[in-house]
């Protein structure tokens, strides 16, 4: 399979409005452990059991999957996390497909800086809606990957 | 832990959650983010922090941000998983060897049909007591006689 051509990460290039993509994502035992080791998190929903019936995943568990459909499309070096926004709607659950959709929705320029941002919504199998995010994020650094 | 109930008053504060964030533990979240794998970049490694106009190391943006979320689900429970809404700027660097605190107060209550959203002033302050995070958090109380609905 051909790999895909990355566009350049720049805020002339990135276009606003386009869907990004979508990537499915089933909800593992081993994705929920490491998620919840991560910060520090030993919450037993997440490792025994929980009221929604059977174990379920942090809910920011999605962040990175986000972050990677856009590194899927840019050629992404160098941003800075600057706003985060969640809805959480209903819990990921162990075993679980869920689909994510990820959309570039606006990008501005701010003390002569490009600014962009990034929204997603969780759907899982049986048509759930899990949750949605808005990821916002200065465009330039001098060096280094930062997400 | 406090849990969220409606009889809580405006201004009232969770208890705070402290935090270190070792040079250590952003690396387990770097492994975490590139699936295992050890990376160098700003969060790993001095020179190229230093090289981004940084002093040190500083953690990732969205690292503190899953802290917050766990100690939102120990006060909402059930309410934050189906209801809880969070908007927050990351305002200045958290760097290694930080110790983070997080704080939550409580702004308003508002009746959302049976049940009340609980709106929570929300932030996280570094070892010398600057805001590095800020913004609102908010989850679902439901009415003893409504219940929730496990889905």
């Amino acid at each position: 399979m051909e790999a895909k051509v990355k566009k350049k990460f720049s805020y002339e290039t990135v276009e606003v409005g386009q869907e990004l993509g979508k990537k499915e994502v089933v909800i593992t035992d081993e994705m929920i452990r490491t998620c919840a080791g991560a910060i520090e998190s030993s919450h037993p929903w997440y490792l025994e059991d929980s009221p929604f019936g059977g174990r379920i995943a942090p809910p920011t568990i999605f962040d990175n999957d986000t972050l990677r459909v856009l590194d899927e499309n840019y050629d992404r070096f160098g941003s800075v996390h600057a706003k985060q926004a969640w809805e959480f709607k209903n819990p990921a659950k162990v075993g679980k497909k869920v689909t994510l959709t990820v959309r570039l929705t606006e990008k501005y320029v701010k003390r002569g800086r490009g600014w962009i941002v990034m929204e997603m919504v969780a759907v899982d199998e049986d048509g759930l809606e899990i949750c949605r995010s808005k990821h916002t994020s200065l465009m330039s650094l001098k060096g280094g990957i930062t997400e | 832990m406090t849990q969220a109930r409606k009889d809580l008053e405006i201004g009232f504060g969770i208890e705070p959650h402290m935090y270190e964030i070792t040079q250590e533990k952003i690396n387990n979240y770097s492994r975490y983010v590139f699936h295992g794998k050890d990376t160098k970049n700003i969060h790993t490694d001095d020179q190229t922090a230093r090289k981004a106009g940084f002093p040190r190391t500083v953690a990732q943006g969205r690292y503190p941000i899953g802290y917050l979320s766990e100690v939102m689900l120990s006060f909402f429970g059930m309410g934050w998983i189906q209801g809880g809404k969070l908007d927050v700027a990351l305002v200045a660097p958290i760097f290694a060897g930080d110790t983070i605190t997080i704080k939550a107060e409580v702004k308003d209550k508002v009746q959302e049909g049976e049940v009340t959203r609980i709106m929570l002033d929300v932030w996280l302050e570094n070892q010398r007591g600057e805001r590095v995070t800020v913004g609102t958090a908010s989850g679902i109380v439901h009415d003893q006689s409504s219940g929730l609905v496990a889905r």
